[in-house]
């Protein structure tokens, strides 16, 4: 039966006619109020609401949407928890939206050879819940794990803390099920690491739903470690927290996870979780190191040694499984704790030369001092990938002009040691800009003509990530509320 | 001996000495729609359906500097025509490494490596190409230079070049520099070898070795004549080589444990090989693929495929000589002659099926006689759909000029 149909909405309504007989009318949103849900991901600034949200259970489902769509000349992208903190998932010039959150079936654990199949909305941290007690785990741990999808993290190559020493998403898809901008469903790899031909599955992750919808992910498993040593490396001075970081990194050592929050995040963190941070305290690291058990001691104990000869004023080890859980708790919740410092908060996803940490916060400290804005940093600084956080009201259109200036000036000075403009967050529609000055006008044209040998019509998920397929790069006039690392 | 010294139809090579002359070459011959050969050490050019066009070899010889190495960055930024060894000497020299385990690394070069995804045995523990390259550089075959990645670690920015080019034997662009992550040199290696009988056993043993705390680096599995040398194990049984490395307190603690846990699997007297014996045979492991045969295949599957897979080259032909990383599930057989059946009996109506069982596909490493090998005997079952590929081929190189007729397009 064909519910009313609101005609708020550009589209044709022979279209949301077929769309509601494909996916029922339980899975169809057409009223405004309801697909108002939609118009933004973690990336609040712009904003465009779908003409349609569909949420098919099946990659049928998905293809004959896709086809639905193509016939009308109606513009169409996907979407999992909208947690992007780029915009990767905004419906630019509207269209239909397929929300794959009730794709969440965890298919098959196979355990001998080290791979699951999971649709493309199964929330990142089930998987590893679904493997407790097998001694194996899903490496990828993105902050934001606890609601963001694996469909999700593939679009954006994820990251997280421990991708430090376990690699990002790309290092743990083998394999995806994909329905191309045509509605064709196709297979790229599979539970084998090494494809015959080309390896598209790994060049579909962190493609930003540009190039086809994924509607199943074959992802390697990864062994736990069989010990960890989690340590809190407390610091009277940033400078000598971030010269611990690069004499870690530099002595050879990859630990599982190094992140640095600064004194302000601290306290904040603090006022949330009560954990015992040392408040006086103007940096803290978080460096855990995992492996052999016979081994961890000594890795400890070297790690110690270089802290204190930067000048630590002491570093502090988690007594315990529960004390180390609490630890993470903070530092992944630190998003929701931040929000105690201003009323508006914007957040960067640089990267530098991982030994250039304290050389670049320095100038992200200039910057502030320059813009007269308050600056709060959490890094996941063993890969280098700075989360500088600016703190102001923007009710002040002034205080909003500065702290664009100085992200983009931030972004630039990571472009200038050698870096990048986004370590996990994904270029998306708010860094589209940036991608001329990283990219030259060939790297640009090259990428084009990928994405039009997958998506030759370019309905899919356009204007998105390539300055060159007609994305605005239009100025911001406001910052992004959000932040996350 | 026989003879697979395999000739490109080559009329002229050419070795730009930046990647501007690189160029500028690929424009003209786009422009003349000329067959181009990419040519780095010339270690696989056997690697591919054999070429029929004549055209112009584009050797990367030329282009073989470090370009930026910071050390204590664990990257390293180098063009294209470098050779493995000289790669490898200057991360030693700091302590580092890239564990790829590349045959003949005096001429291989990491263009060619990254272009034909050479993976060695410590992939298990380490990884494998994809891995480690974190930026490229490459010319495509309208002559554009193109990039993707960067220099840093983490970097999500833009379409992922790095996986495109990995794999892809030259035919959407001629690599002319990388940037690859590095690793820092363990303290020490050891290595562990037992024999094995029973074919049930050698996959328990595995995937005792898949979940191990030990964490190996490399878990092989071989069999034939020449490996009972340097593993003192009898040539009719399976031997499985274990290598540990890590911190002396590491190792000598993954050894002893490993003994015991391989005894309780049905395997005992497992032994640690000197330091002398070691090197020796990682060295035969490592250049097994590029020894010169009649027929040599892999078969790439889960890791469960590989003692089934094993089994069956067995049984296929006793005197063949088998290489497997089986945590990973690949397999390098060598033929010293080609089994009944020709090559498409091997490839296609033997290990074929039981590749696809185990989510694999089989490739023909080097043969005699290419000229007769198909897409479906040398490549196997694509991973990927073909109007894909062509698709992409159509976009990177229009007029078909880079390595025509030798990878997997129609």
């Amino acid at each position: 039966m064909e519910s009313p149909v609101d005609l708020d909405t550009s589209i044709p309504i022979a279209l949301i006619h077929e769309l509601q007989k494909i996916i029922g009318s339980d899975g169809v949103l057409t009223a405004h109020s309801d697909r108002m849900v939609f118009e933004c991901d973690g990336f609040t600034i712009e904003k465009s609401c779908p003409d349609v949200v569909v949420f098919p259970t099946t990659t049928e489902q998905i293809a004959t949407v896709i086809k639905a769509c193509n016939r009308y000349e109606i513009p169409f992208l996907p979407r999992g928890a909208g947690t992007s903190l780029a915009g990767g998932t905004l419906p630019v010039g509207g269209g239909v939206m397929l929300v794959l959150t009730r794709m969440k079936e965890i298919e098959e654990i196979n355990l001998r050879d080290r791979y699951a199949i999971v649709q493309p909305g199964v929330v990142n941290i089930r998987l590893t819940q679904a493997l407790a007690g097998t001694g194996y785990h899903y490496a990828p741990d993105p902050s934001s794990q606890g609601a963001c999808t694996i469909g999700g993290n593939v679009a954006t190559n994820s990251g997280g803390p421990h991708t430090l020493k376990y690699g990002v998403t790309v290092n743990h898809v083998l394999g995806v099920e994909a329905v191309s901008s045509d509605g064709e469903v196709f297979l790229l790899g599979g539970p084998n690491a090494d494809p015959a031909g080309l390896d598209l599955a790994g060049v579909m992750v962190g493609s930003e739903g540009t190039l086809a919808v994924v509607t199943r992910v074959w992802v390697r498993l990864t062994r736990n470690p069989e010990g960890v040593r989690t340590m809190l490396g407390v610091f009277d001075s940033v400078d000598d927290a971030t010269n611990a970081i690069s004499a870690i990194i530099g002595a050879g050592i990859i630990p599982a996870a190094l992140e640095m929050v600064d004194h302000d995040i601290m306290v904040a963190l603090e006022e949330a979780f009560q954990f015992g941070f040392p408040l006086d305290a103007e940096a803290i690291l978080i460096i855990e190191v995992d492996g052999i058990e016979a081994g961890l001691d000594t890795q400890r104990d070297q790690i110690i040694e270089i802290c204190n000869s930067v000048g630590a004023r002491e570093v502090r080890q988690a007594e315990n499984e529960k004390h180390r859980q609490q630890l993470w708790k903070a530092r992944k919740q630190a998003f929701g704790a931040i929000g105690r410092l201003a009323s508006s908060l914007v957040t960067q996803d640089g990267v530098v030369p991982r030994t250039q940490i304290p050389q670049m916060y320095k100038t992200i400290m200039e910057i502030g001092k320059k813009y007269d804005i308050r600056i709060v940093n959490v890094f996941h600084a063993g890969d280098g990938n700075i989360h500088p956080v600016m703190l102001f009201d923007e009710r002040d259109p002034s205080q909003t002009q500065r702290v664009l200036q100085a992200g983009g000036e931030i972004l630039q000075a990571c472009l200038d040691a050698g870096g990048s403009v986004t370590g996990e967050h994904g270029i998306g529609v708010e860094k589209v800009k940036f991608m001329k000055q990283m990219f030259s006008e060939d790297d640009l044209d090259v990428m084009a003509a990928l994405r039009k040998a997958f998506n030759p019509n370019n309905r899919l998920s356009p204007d998105k990530m390539l300055p060159t397929a007609g994305a605005c790069g239009m100025e911001r006039k406001a910052p992004s509320r959000m932040v996350a690392m | 001996m026989p003879d697979s010294t395999y000739q490109l139809p080559i009329t002229q090579t050419m070795e730009p000495t930046t990647v501007a002359e690189l160029a500028v070459l690929l424009q003209q011959a786009h422009a003349q729609t000329a067959a181009v050969y990419p040519l780095g050490g010339q270690t696989a050019i056997h690697y591919g359906l054999a070429a029929k066009r004549d055209g112009w070899g584009m050797s990367t010889a030329k282009l073989d500097k470090i370009i930026d190495f910071p050390v204590k960055d664990l990257t390293i930024t180098v063009e294209a025509g470098i050779t493995m060894q000289c790669l490898n000497e200057a991360l030693a020299n700091e302590g580092l490494m890239l564990p790829l385990d590349v045959p003949q690394q005096m001429h291989a070069t990491l263009g060619g490596v990254i272009s034909t995804n050479t993976n060695g045995a410590r992939r298990f523990g380490f990884g494998t190409v994809r891995d480690y390259v974190i930026g490229i550089e490459a010319v495509n075959g309208k002559g554009q230079v193109f990039h993707g990645g960067g220099r840093v670690v983490k970097n999500v920015a833009g379409y992922d070049f790095c996986k495109l080019l990995t794999g892809s034997v030259g035919t959407l662009g001629i690599i002319t520099q990388a940037t690859v992550k590095l690793k820092p040199l363990p303290e020490e290696s050891v290595t562990i070898v037992v024999g094995v009988g029973d074919p049930d056993v050698a996959e328990a043993c595995v995937a005792m070795l898949m979940e191990s705390p030990t964490v190996p680096s490399a878990i092989e599995l071989l069999y034939g004549d020449s490996w009972s040398e340097l593993t003192g194990n009898s040539k009719d049984q399976l031997t499985l080589v274990v290598q540990l490395s890590g911190t002396a307190v590491e190792t000598a603690w993954g050894q002893r444990r490993l003994i015991d846990d391989l005894k309780n699997q049905g395997a005992p007297g497992a032994s640690v090989l000197s330091s002398e014996t070691h090197f020796n045979l990682w060295q035969q492991i490592q250049e097994f693929p590029a020894e010169e045969r009649e027929l040599t295949i892999q078969v790439k599957t889960v890791s469960s495929g590989a003692v089934p897979v094993i089994e069956t080259c067995r049984t296929l032909d006793p005197s063949c000589t088998i290489q497997s990383d089986a945590g990973n599930g690949v397999v390098t057989v060598g033929f010293n002659e080609i089994p009944d059946g020709g090559i498409s009996g091997v490839v296609i109506t033997e290990l074929g099926p039981l590749a696809t069982t185990y989510h694999g596909h089989v490739e023909t490493l080097r043969c005699s006689n290419p000229e007769n090998l198909t897409i479906g005997t040398m490549w196997g079952h694509l991973a990927a759909p073909e109007w894909l590929h062509n698709r992409i081929k159509e976009q990177f190189d229009p007029r078909g000029i880079l390595n025509p007729g030798r990878f997997v397009y129609q």
